[in-house]
């Protein structure tokens, strides 16, 4: 927190250093709102939340009118400064989701409205955004141990299946890295490793030690359901964001299915769960 | 009773590891965690204690998400955080996680009094837990207005 605090002090000063020399074109400006609503939305922000970041900022480099129209996909921006306007379009791909860098990025919002600076000045702000929000493999790993182990837990199981459960899903991680390298299609990578994980519970169960499968595969299911892209799509739906809602509740539906199918077919293959 | 209460708190344990959990896959920043399992935690009593007075799946789930989106709205106006870091891994354990996996283990093996048993749980959980999101945010964007009208009132008035 202390160090995040140091880092931030030295840009502050750096940042006014290059605002107060350089005028801002309304290229620059553009360019800046886009990006930002980008990112937000790629980390799992909500279409509002990034329309209305967009917006703020071209206010705050001079737009008199501001249009702005984002989908999960796509953003497009028409912003009107005084004597010339600006479209511009801009398509954006599923990120992952990673609410650390979505709480940076909105306070990198606020200090981009305040201290409105250079194009320059603000992508390396972005960058060190961007550096001091990535995410760790450790501690991503543990969180995966973490999160199917206190579920197995919670739904029942013993401290046995807990530790099974989350051993699981640990392997079912790197198997999700592993395919998500070689470019495949996101749905077939659930689907595999769900498929994958049902057949190591499933594997374990029949070994003979006296643990229960279904809280294995409970605590591991748990790892891979899409609840940001749930609670998201809800809010966006009744928050007025129509298309974005409809488009997220797609990616969850399609998620469940290939989940399902995923541990289903495990369960046929070995000819049930038990 | 003592047992059951034991056993509650333990449930509420597992729950807050797992919330830990979501959190650190999701990269929520260190000051913020502890919020987090707050909310888990407020999650988890009020849904067993809705539970407990017999208000049924729907009811409890739906208390569950709507005081725990609450205690989020609060809590991200007052540490300044979007509102969705707050909720994602806060509502995490009303997912029926476990239902839905019953259903689909129902329906693979024919067992339809299992599939519809557990599909209509989760149905109802599930839509407790949206409905109870809706409705607090829908609530939550006039209030917010009218919040931050009378915060700028006031500073222009100092």
């Amino acid at each position: 927190m202390e160090k995040d605090m140091a880092i931030d002090d030295i840009t502050d000063t750096e940042v006014e250093k290059t605002a107060s020399t350089t005028v801002i074109s309304s290229d620059d400006a553009v360019f800046i709102a886009i990006e930002m609503g980008k990112r937000i939305l790629m980390c799992g922000g909500e279409v509002h939340r990034a329309e209305e970041t967009i917006s703020r900022i071209c206010t705050a480099y001079g737009a008199v009118a501001v249009d702005v129209n984002a989908i999960l996909s796509m953003i497009i921006l028409t912003a009107d400064f005084e004597n010339e306007e600006k479209t511009s379009f801009c398509r954006v791909s599923i990120g992952v989701n990673n609410l650390g860098r979505l709480a940076k990025l909105n306070a990198l919002s606020r200090r981009i409205c305040a201290m409105k600076p250079s194009k320059e000045a603000f992508l390396t702000l972005l960058d060190e955004v961007e550096r001091a929000s990535s995410v760790g493999v450790i501690k991503q790993i543990i969180g995966a141990a973490l999160l199917s182990i206190g579920f197995a837990l919670y739904f029942g199981g013993n401290l046995l299946d807990a530790a099974l459960s989350g051993l699981i899903a640990v392997a079912m991680w790197f198997i999700i890295r592993l395919l998500n390298r070689s470019n495949m299609n996101a749905i077939v990578v659930k689907f595999a490793a769900c498929f994958m994980g049902g057949v190591g519970a499933l594997l374990i169960g029949r070994t003979g030690i006296n643990c229960n499968v279904n809280m294995i595969i409970i605590g591991d299911i748990m790892n891979v359901v899409p609840g940001v892209a749930l609670t998201n799509s809800l809010r966006d739906l009744f928050g007025g964001d129509i298309m974005s809602g409809l488009f997220r509740l797609c990616t969850v539906l399609l998620d469940a299915v290939a989940i399902a199918c995923g541990y289903a077919v495990a369960i046929l293959i070995f000819g049930g769960a038990a | 009773m003592r047992e059951e209460i034991i056993r509650g708190a333990l449930t509420m344990v597992w729950a807050m590891i797992g919330t830990l959990g979501i959190a650190l896959i999701f990269n929520v920043e260190k000051r913020v965690i502890g919020w987090v399992l707050l909310a888990s935690f407020l999650c988890c009593v009020a849904y067993d204690t809705a539970m407990a007075l017999g208000g049924g799946l729907f009811i409890a789930s739906l208390i569950g998400s709507s005081v725990t989106t609450l205690y989020s709205y609060v809590m991200a106006r007052v540490i300044k955080t979007p509102v969705t870091v707050m909720i994602i891994p806060g509502i995490i354990i009303l997912v029926p996680g476990g239902m839905l996996y019953y259903t689909m283990l129902g329906a693979v093996s024919s067992d339809m009094a299992m599939f519809s048993k557990y599909g209509k749980e989760a149905l109802l959980v599930a839509s407790g837990l949206a409905l109870g999101i809706i409705a607090v945010t829908a609530i939550s964007r006039p209030i917010n207005a009218l919040l931050n009208r009378v915060l700028r009132d006031n500073k222009s008035r100092t």
